[in-house]
This record gives C-alpha cells, sequence and structure tokens, in this order.
C-alpha cells in the first residue's frame, strides 16, 4: 500500500519520461497494429469512390487550415485523400485559411503527387485506377495550389461566387484564368457550385466550420479533417448530416491510408500512439490505487 | 450612461438621425443601382428584341426577378433573436423591481478567495483573457471578469501579471485595469508594464506565459477567455508552481483539459454569466433570466420535434411524416 | 474626457451593432447593405494591423527597460529583441525587396528559390520581355554563369527572380521561420502529450459513480481511437455470448455519436445562447464594464 501512496507523489518527470520512452521505443523497433477503418472515415472514402456522386475529373476544393503545430496530425489524411483523388481521376483544388496553409498544401500535394506516379504502373495493373488516370499529373491541369488569402468566412464567401477574384494568381505567380483545371465548358466563371466535394483540414478557427456556416450559399458536401481533440466537437455536424464524412487525428489517418492500400506516416504512428495510450491508461490506474491506498489509511487513523 | 436604461435626452435623437441618414442614403444607393440596371436592360432588350423575345416582356423582367430585401434563409435566427430579445428586455426591466435569484457559480465564488491567498503568500496573481482579440465576446467577457479581479487585487494589493497576445486586448485590458485601481483609490499601485504584450503567435504566448509563470510563480491564475491547444500547457505549468486555478471558456474541446488541471472551471455560458453574478446588477441578472427562458423553448422545440419525427417513423405514425419533414424543414 | 472615453464608443457600438444586425438579415434586394457585411469585417482587419504597432511598442519597451535595469533574467529579454529585430529587418527587406532591387537586366545573373524554401539556384535572365501569362524567360545555370548542360530554358514570373544581396537575406529569414520557429512551434505543441498524461495522473480520481463512468468511457474511448483497440475486441471475441459484441472501436463510436455528442451540443447552445445575449448587453450599452468601470 504504501507504494502506491509513494506513487501519488511521483515527480511529473518521471511521468514525461514514461510518455517520452513510449513513444520513442516503438519508432525505434517498429511493429505492426492492425487498423479497422471506423465509419466516419469509410464514410468518406466512399464518397470519393462513388462515381455518381463524384464523377471522374470533378474538381474538389481542399483547405489546408492548420499550421506546422498540427502538420504531424493533418498532414497524413490529406495526403492519403489527395492520393485517393489522384488516383480517382478527381482535381484537387488547394487554398488556406491559415497563413502557412500554402505551404501545408504544397508540401502535401508534391509527396502525393509523387506517390501516385511512382505507383501508377503497379496501380494500372491491379485495375485501382480510374479509366481517365494519367502517367503524369500537371500542375494546373490536374491540381493546383491556390496559396492562403485572409478573411476567413469573407474570403469563402468570395469563392462562393467566383474562384478567381480571390484568387487572380495561384501561389506560384500563374494566372488562374489561364488554367485548364478552371475551365467551365459552357465558359462560366469558375465558382464553388463547380466543386464536387469540400474538404478542410482544420486544427482550430477558420476551418470547416467557416465552410458549414456558408453552407446555405454554397450547398456543396463537406468533409474534414481534424485534430483528435476536435473530433467530439466535429461528430455533432456528421450526426446532422452536414458533413459527410471525416478523418480525425492520425488514427484518421491511418484508417484512411488502410482503406486506400497505402500504408503511409499515419499507420507508422499508431503503433507509438497505442503504447503511448496504454502508458496513459496505466498511470490513471495506478493514480486511483494511490488514492484508494490513502483513502484506507485515512480510515484506518479515523477508525 | 446606458442606452438601455436611462437615455439622456439629446442622445436619442441623435442616434435615431444618424440610423435614419445611414438607412435612407443605402436605399437611395440600391434605388440607384436598380434603375440603372433597369435602364440598361431596357436598352439591351430594344436592342436585341428579335432573339430573345420583345421590349415588354424583357422590361417587365427586372419586376419579375425582383430579388428579396430579407434573407429568408436566416428567418430562424431571426426569431430566436427577436425571442432572446423581448425575453431579455423583459426580465431586465423586471428585474429592477424584484431581486432575482442567481444560483452559486464557485468557480467565482472563490476569486476573492484566490487573491486573498496570493497576497497572503506574498505572490502574485495572473490573469490571461483568452487568446484571440476583441472581436471575440469571449474576450470581452475575459476583459469584464479581468475588471473585477483588477478591484480584489487593488484592495488586497497583490501583483497583476497579465501578458497579452492581441495588442488591441492589451490597450483595453490596460484601460479596465486602470479604472478599476482608481475606483478603489489605489491607482498608485497600478503598473500598465505588467499587462504587457507579447506576441500573436499562439505557441510562442505559451512560451512566453511558461516563462513568466516559472520566474513569478504567482499564487492564483485565471484563464477567462477563448483557448485552444494552449489551455493546458498553461493550466499545467500553473499547477507546477503550485497555482490556485480558475478557468472558463465556451470552447467545448478545451473544457475537458480546464476541468482536469484547474481548481474551478466555468462552463460554457458560465463564462457570459460572470459579469452579471460578480457585480450583482439586477438589469444583467434580469438578462440571465431571459436567456433560461430562451433556453426553455429551445428545449421544448428539441423535445416536441424528437418526438414527432420518432414517431412518424413508427407504424402508426405515418400520418404524422409531412408534418415532421416541415418541422425539419423549417428548422434547417 | 468621459464623453470620448465612454459614450463615444458606445455611440459607435451601437451605430455599427445595429448595422451589423441589419445587414446580416438584409437580402440581395439591398445590395449597399448586404456588402457591408463583407466590407465592415475588413476594417476590422486594418484597425487590429494598426495596433500591432502599439503591440511592437510595448513590447521593445519593456523588455528594452529589463535589459537597461538589469532586471532578473534580462539575458531572456536580450535574446526576444535580436530575435524580434532580425525577423523584422529580415521580413522587412525581404517583403519589400522590389523597392530595393533594379529591375531585371537581359543577360544578368538572378537567384530564385529552390523547393526546399531555403536554398537559391542561379538563374541568367535570356529574354526580360513578358509573356502573356507576365512571364519571363531564363535558363539555369552553375555559379560562374554557365549554361547548365541537362536544363532547357524556364519561364519564371519575374517578382521571383533576386540579386545575390536579396537571395541571401531571404535565405536567412527562411532558415529562420522554418529551422527555428516552426520547430519550436512544433516542441511547444507536442508537450501537450507530455501534460495530458501529467493532468491524467493527477485528477483522474474515481471520487464518485459518476466518475467511474467517466473513467470507464476514457478508457473505451482511448482504446478505440487506436490500432491496439482492435487487438483487444479481437481477445474480447472469445468470450462466450456477448463476446462478439464487445467491439471497442463500434462502442466508441457510439459514446462519441450520442452521449458525447449530445453533451457537446448542449454546450454550444448554452454558449451561442450567451453569445447573443453578451452581443445585446454590449451594443445596447448595458454591459460596459470593458470600458472601465461599473457595468
Amino acid at each position: 500500500m504504501n507504494i502506491f501512496i509513494k506513487l501519488k507523489n511521483l515527480d511529473r518527470r518521471w511521468v514525461f519520461l514514461f510518455v517520452a520512452l513510449s513513444v520513442i521505443i516503438p519508432l525505434l523497433f517498429p511493429f505492426a497494429l492492425p487498423v479497422v477503418p471506423t465509419k466516419s472515415v469509410a464514410n468518406l472514402h466512399k464518397f470519393i469512390e462513388n462515381t455518381e456522386a463524384l464523377p471522374e475529373g470533378t474538381r474538389c476544393f481542399l483547405s489546408f487550415d492548420f499550421d506546422p503545430a498540427s502538420e504531424p496530425e493533418l498532414k497524413p489524411s490529406a495526403v492519403a485523400i489527395l492520393v485517393h483523388m489522384f488516383r480517382r481521376n478527381l482535381k484537387p483544388i488547394c487554398g488556406a485559411n491559415w497563413p502557412v496553409g500554402g505551404e501545408m498544401a504544397e508540401v502535401a500535394l508534391v509527396e502525393a503527387a509523387n506517390a501516385y506516379m511512382s505507383t501508377y504502373d503497379d496501380m494500372k495493373a491491379q485495375g485501382k485506377l480510374a479509366p481517365g488516370c494519367k502517367p503524369i499529373i500537371e500542375r494546373g491541369v490536374d491540381y493546383v495550389n491556390l496559396g492562403y488569402k485572409t478573411g476567413a468566412i469573407i474570403h469563402v464567401k468570395a469563392l462562393c461566387n467566383d474562384f478567381m477574384y480571390p484568387y487572380p494568381q495561384d501561389r506560384d505567380g500563374n494566372s488562374t484564368a489561364e488554367m485548364a483545371i478552371f475551365a467551365n465548358p459552357d465558359g462560366r466563371r469558375f465558382a464553388m457550385s463547380d466543386v464536387g466535394l469540400i474538404i478542410s483540414f482544420t486544427a482550430g478557427t477558420g476551418g470547416i466550420e467557416t465552410f458549414i456556416s456558408m453552407a446555405g450559399e454554397h450547398k456543396r458536401p463537406m468533409a474534414a479533417g481534424c485534430t483528435s481533440v476536435n473530433i467530439p466537437r466535429f461528430t455533432t455536424y456528421l450526426q446532422s448530416g452536414q458533413l459527410v464524412g471525416m478523418t480525425g487525428g492520425l488514427p484518421g489517418a491511418a484508417e484512411y491510408e488502410t482503406l486506400i492500400e497505402r500504408p503511409g506516416k499515419g499507420c507508422a504512428g499508431m503503433t507509438p500512439q497505442s503504447i503511448a495510450h496504454l502508458v496513459i491508461m496505466l498511470f490513471i490506474i495506478f493514480g486511483n490505487l494511490a488514492y484508494i491506498a490513502e483513502q484506507r489509511n485515512e480510515a484506518k487513523k479515523k477508525g | 450612461m446606458s442606452i438601455f436604461r436611462r437615455p439622456p435626452r439629446s442622445f436619442v435623437p441623435i442616434l435615431a438621425l444618424i440610423l435614419c441618414a445611414l438607412s435612407m442614403s443605402f436605399l437611395m444607393a440600391d434605388q440607384t443601382v436598380k434603375s440603372t440596371v433597369t435602364e440598361h436592360r431596357q436598352g439591351e432588350a430594344a436592342l436585341c428584341c428579335s432573339d430573345h423575345g420583345t421590349t415588354a416582356e424583357l422590361a417587365a423582367k427586372p419586376a419579375a426577378e425582383a430579388k428579396p430585401w430579407f434573407a429568408k434563409e436566416r428567418k430562424t435566427v431571426l426569431i430566436i433573436i427577436v425571442l432572446l430579445l423581448l425575453f431579455v428586455s423583459y426580465f431586465t426591466f423586471h428585474a429592477q423591481r424584484k431581486d432575482l435569484f442567481i444560483r452559486r457559480i464557485s468557480g467565482l465564488s472563490a476569486l476573492e478567495d484566490a487573491v486573498g491567498r496570493a497576497t497572503e503568500m506574498g505572490r502574485g496573481v495572473m490573469y490571461i483573457p483568452g487568446i484571440m482579440d476583441m472581436d471575440d465576446i469571449q474576450t470581452i467577457a475575459g476583459v469584464t471578469i479581468m475588471g473585477h479581479v483588477a478591484k480584489k487585487t487593488a484592495e488586497y494589493d497583490a501583483a497583476l501579471y497579465a501578458p497579452m497576445t492581441r495588442s488591441f486586448v492589451m490597450s483595453v485590458a490596460q484601460e479596465v485595469v486602470k479604472q478599476a485601481y482608481l475606483e478603489k483609490g489605489r491607482l498608485d499601485a497600478f503598473r500598465p508594464d505588467r499587462i504587457n504584450y507579447l506576441t500573436d503567435d499562439q505557441f510562442g504566448f505559451v512560451a512566453g506565459v511558461g516563462g513568466i509563470m516559472m520566474r513569478e510563480k504567482p499564487a492564483a491564475c485565471f484563464y477567462l477567455g477563448t483557448f485552444y491547444a494552449e489551455s493546458l500547457i498553461l493550466a499545467e505549468t500553473g499547477n507546477s508552481v503550485g497555482a490556485i486555478q480558475i478557468a472558463g471558456t465556451a470552447e467545448p474541446s478545451q473544457i475537458p483539459f480546464f476541468v482536469a488541471a484547474c481548481d474551478y472551471t466555468l462552463i460554457g455560458e458560465e463564462l457570459f454569466a460572470a459579469s452579471a453574478y460578480l457585480s450583482k446588477n439586477p438589469r444583467e441578472v434580469g438578462s440571465l433570466k431571459g436567456q433560461d427562458m430562451l433556453k426553455l423553448v429551445i428545449i421544448a422545440v428539441t423535445i416536441v420535434g424528437t418526438l414527432l419525427v420518432t414517431i412518424s417513423e413508427t407504424e402508426f405514425g405515418k400520418g404524422l411524416t409531412p408534418l415532421a419533414e416541415s418541422f425539419m424543414q423549417y428548422l434547417k | 474626457m468621459i464623453f470620448l472615453k465612454r459614450t463615444l464608443p458606445l455611440i459607435i457600438t451601437f451605430i455599427t451593432g445595429m448595422i451589423m444586425i441589419v445587414a446580416f438579415f438584409s437580402g440581395e434586394g439591398l445590395p449597399s447593405i448586404k456588402s457591408l457585411e463583407s466590407t465592415l469585417p475588413k476594417w476590422i482587419q486594418i484597425i487590429m494591423t494598426f495596433t500591432m504597432v502599439l503591440g511592437a511598442f510595448s513590447l521593445l519597451r519593456i523588455n528594452l527597460q529589463k535589459i537597461s535595469r538589469k532586471a532578473d533574467g534580462w539575458g531572456y529579454s536580450l535574446v526576444l529583441i535580436i530575435g524580434f529585430l532580425s525577423m523584422a529587418f529580415l521580413g522587412l527587406i525581404t517583403g519589400s525587396w522590389p523597392m530595393f532591387d533594379k529591375p531585371l537586366t537581359k543577360g544578368e545573373i538572378y537567384y530564385v528559390l529552390c523547393e526546399d524554401n531555403v536554398s537559391a539556384r542561379p538563374i541568367r535572365v535570356i529574354d526580360n520581355v513578358k509573356d502573356k501569362e507576365g512571364k519571363i524567360k531564363v535558363e539555369y545555370v552553375d555559379d560562374k554563369g554557365e549554361k547548365l548542360a541537362d536544363t532547357e530554358s524556364a519561364m519564371i514570373p519575374p517578382d521571383t527572380a533576386r540579386t545575390r544581396i536579396m537571395s541571401y537575406a531571404n535565405s536567412m529569414q527562411q532558415i529562420l521561420f522554418v529551422g527555428v520557429f516552426k520547430n519550436a512551434q512544433s516542441t511547444m505543441f507536442s508537450l501537450l502529450a507530455f501534460f495530458v498524461a501529467s493532468a491524467s495522473f493527477r485528477a483522474f480520481r474515481i471520487k464518485s459513480k459518476e466518475a467511474g463512468l467517466l473513467m470507464g468511457s476514457a478508457f473505451i474511448v482511448m482504446l478505440g481511437n487506436v490500432s491496439i483497440g482492435s487487438l483487444v475486441s479481437q481477445i474480447l471475441a472469445y468470450i462466450p455470448v456477448i463476446g462478439p459484441y464487445l467491439n471497442i472501436a463500434d462502442i466508441k463510436e457510439w459514446i462519441m455519436t450520442y452521449p458525447s455528442s449530445a453533451a457537446q451540443s448542449a454546450i454550444l447552445i448554452g454558449a451561442m445562447l450567451g453569445y447573443i445575449s453578451a452581443s445585446m448587453k454590449i451594443i445596447f450599452g448595458v454591459e460596459r464594464s470593458h470600458l472601465g468601470g461599473e457595468g
């Protein structure tokens, strides 16, 4: 019993050390754990797979509303979704409501485009690519990174009417009016109504909730990639049908990677995260044992 | 002076005049735009009537396409606001005649004890009104409560540290704290350099505040406003220096962190009720009652809606399906 | 003075508040009022930008005072001042470099940023007449100005080409941003993992039945969120009769979708009513303590 009481006063640096070890050791000696997709992730995957909802060539808007702090949690799901879109011959248009979101989008796009092109032949042989898929995808034709624009809700409102107005140029300074990805057969200016799906990778404010609050104007299906801490908050939107699906934190990314059969950083992060969760649970159990021991001691003293 | 309570004679006409002038100018501007559009269309019609119909048909088009003055998709919000306004107005006036009950909020009751404890220990008090700017209502609520905390620190002569993440909030907070010290007759003890700006960057701010906490070792920490991922880092650092901590936020994702790491937590709307609770101002307490009444209405609508939809899904309730659907459609 | 400090802000708050409410509810038939919905927030952005000067001034003044007084921990203030000035200087130079650079000259060597956002590679301007996309023709060269054998000429926007000094300044700024700032930010965020562990160890106590329920559901959610939960489910499946129903991920999904979501919605509805009510009180001047003094 005394050991437990001593545990209660354990210096928190020991806790930190155990948490660090629980992450470092599985990273040094990796082993695989099964990843089973949950409903919200599977629904998003199913929606992107659905050729009726998103026919080949449909343009999708992906908003990168996070910064380097949330990159480890959100980038893996962004890369997985982008790879899936390339395989389905959907055309991602990336933007950002956060100042460094444009950089985040660029890194994810480069990684996803490379992953798609390097596995093109294998995927083609397995029949896992949409009929219109090309071996090499081009910027401005198959995807584009528009970069960051200020204004959050004002920015989204402007996109509802015309993409060229807030984004006359893409992130690299190329004129968007000239880009094939924005061309409409009837010559109309490209607007949110031409987008098949909106996905926001959200770390805090100015993310998917901005698009949800403008849903009355754009009326497009929406999905989110969010940090683990935001999952309870966004589950409400899943339940109300405002989101078609969601990838939550690193587990969400791992589940999506499993669904597209391309294990990446999400799957790699599952082992350390699993062990870290177990360690935290053990600490909670020890903390409670210490609490019970202390209560008993006090009861004995009173008795 | 308050517009709500005792409007001075000269103030209301001035406001009415300004609002009238603004509305007139906007309406005139819109009428000018409309007439220009109509003229333009009539001109177009005269040029191309052979292809697209007669001039009369096209000239009549603007009238047929008349755009609404009211955004219909926002009618539900309007109803909620009007209801809230009615309830709040009624109970605000009602409160002046009769004392209204306000339940105990332990976090706010502990506020004075926390400042007192800091004084006894000869250490300071730290106050953070969130990490957002003054356009966020939670920040305003945080700054409002800061005024009350400042009165206590002035009374007990405890040091008040308030690092800020927005410079606008810093200048407002300095003014509020200065006023509080002035009211307590302790303007000499007011130290504006302790209410200072650190950085707009979220984690840079956390690092800065952590540093101040470790150096100054405040005995009481208040986190009242909008917080995101930094909430737990701040609260845990505060805990490690042995501070009594009171937090409050309306960000649902951060509430569990504060509950785990702080001594008292104001959950959601309690943050907005704090000003009324602390000032015991009958008008403000009345507005809380108005808020509660609207909550009752929302609960009633939720129960009716849930029952309606559930019954309409059953065999014997099929007749209610159109009613349930229109109910859901209306709320969307 | 009272008029300027209390009455005038109240008048401005009331008028702008009313305008915003009217703009929010006005339809497309009133375009000039409707447009205020997007115009006024832009004013806020402009005002906020000006207040940054105020913040920078306060930061510099307080830390310079600390250094001059050699107050406790003045070394931190020194690091802050050096960081502040160097980032501001490099940011100003690189952000407004066209003001310092001459127009691009044909045949001259300039530098463009590489994909790593830090290093720069030399180019020579072949033709400085812009095409219809506003780009100019360049070729990639080595440090001595010799054309690289395996590259073709490229088209680049002229504002991406910099002189040598500007290129150094840009690389320096990127090193500070990518190498220091981004990593420092990630480090601070990752502290959360450690603090979650220490906070739950210290504070998560089963003091009542409700706390016990909370811990049970917390364990299920923690397990269900990671792969090990599936492993546990597979083991639990061996339990006769109820085993197949004990799927941790499914139970977690149920907890998140129903009890947790209901609680979140309740908090959100309450908070939103608080938001509206507080806004109303501020617009109508019932709540004035943020202007200083009694509410």
